[in-house]
């Protein structure tokens, strides 16, 4: 694969370190993306569908 | 409504309203929104293109690592050799207490590190004079003979660093000939393809390459460069700039903690790899026994992240987020 995009992923990784902890960025942007995914699916609302209207006989069509 | 309450409607089957739901319709769309994301990154990024690692490159850039290491395998003194089940019997292998669970899978990959490493790939080629005579030699002369003679050329080696150049004479028999005629072979890119011919026409089992590389600097030193030593975090780690296998983390935490991380210290940390994966064993089956460990299978009752999810439902049943204590 070659492009600017391709030769910048293959460069020698950023590392954040800390203790004995050690992440590569990559990682803990993927991960934060995992749970911040994981949070917006708890919270955002499930989508509602159009209500049932008192009497309408449109959704029992046959 | 009580906690006691609230604790009988969440056990309790669900009263709120229902509709019809295709699950086979929402596997399909997650299938492909995935394949579609996946292939985009893969025409936009690629996939991790580090050069190949090969004996030529490892003879070339530290042909003295590459000779000592020849040297070891002809004593048997490397990792290989020294390593037990499933490569030899030269060693316990891993244990967990009287778990002898490497020495009771048995050899089933034998490997003779003198034969399948150096003689063999030597007399794939047409050799030299010298390195002709140094097989011969090698192969007429008793077991023991052989070992005396790689031992104390080994032994010698060590005494000086391993710089070659600086080995005092001795009795080594034909041991420097054969170190020298693999590693000229390895310089010459002969020994990849010698270490990897199987007989069959798709050669897939790079099982030989991988243990020689791994018993000298060569392999490990490209691990440290690339941050993928266990003691750094380098399971879940790729190389370049990608990302690596996060999901390994807590397989990989337990690799930088003691006594896990003094691989001289017995019985733990001589043997974490076995550890590490009882216990990876054991917090498994603990997740697949949530629902019926005390005390964990009611953790949603007292993290009630589902009343969350579903707030609206709890909303209309009168049931408001508790206060926390």
């Amino acid at each position: 694969m070659t492009g600017w995009i391709a030769d910048f992923m293959n460069h020698p990784a950023t590392y954040l370190k800390s203790g004995w902890v050690q992440i590569s960025v990559t990682n803990l942007i993927v991960i934060s993306l995992m749970l911040i995914i994981f949070a917006l699916a708890i919270v955002i609302p499930f989508p509602h569908g159009k209500k049932k209207v008192p009497g309408s006989t449109k959704e029992t069509r046959k | 409504m009580s906690k006691a309450e609230k604790e009988i409607f969440d056990a309790a089957p669900w009263h709120g309203k229902t509709k019809q739901y295709d699950f086979i319709k929402e596997g399909v769309i997650a299938v492909v929104v995935v394949a579609l994301i996946v292939t985009f990154f893969s025409f936009l990024m690629g996939s991790p293109d580090d050069k190949p690692l090969t004996f030529k490159g490892w003879a070339v850039s530290n042909s003295d690592n590459f000779y000592a290491t020849t040297v070891q395998e002809l004593a048997g003194t490397s990792g290989t050799a020294t390593y037990g089940a499933p490569y030899n019997k030269n060693g316990q292998g891993l244990n967990i207490g009287p778990l002898w669970l490497q020495r009771w899978a048995g050899v089933t990959r034998p490997i003779d590190t003198v034969n399948d490493f150096v003689i063999a790939p030597l007399s794939t080629q047409v050799m030299s004079t010298d390195i002709a005579n140094a097989v011969s030699t090698w192969n007429a002369a008793p077991v023991s003979q052989q070992k005396t003679w790689a031992t104390s050329y080994d032994d010698a080696i060590t005494k000086v660093e391993g710089k070659i150049s600086a080995v005092a004479t001795g009795a080594y028999g034909p041991v420097p000939a054969l170190a020298q005629g693999l590693t000229d072979m390895a310089k010459a890119g002969a020994l990849d393809a010698a270490l990897l011919s199987q007989g069959g026409f798709f050669q897939t089992d790079n099982t030989k390459q991988i243990l020689f590389f791994g018993d000298g600097s060569y392999l490990d030193d490209a691990g440290t460069a690339a941050n993928l030593q266990g003691g750094t975090w380098g399971m879940m780690n790729e190389t370049g700039r990608y990302p690596g296998q996060a999901w390994l983390w807590l397989y990989s935490f337990w690799y930088q903690i003691p006594p896990f991380t003094n691989e001289n210290s017995k019985p733990i940390g001589a043997n974490a790899d076995a550890y590490i994966m009882a216990i990876m064993g054991v917090m498994s089956l603990g997740l697949i026994l949530i629902p019926i460990i005390p005390g964990i299978k009611t953790l949603p009752m007292r993290i009630p992240i589902h009343r969350g999810i579903w707030s609206e439902y709890y909303k209309s049943q009168g049931i408001k987020r508790s206060k926390r204590r």
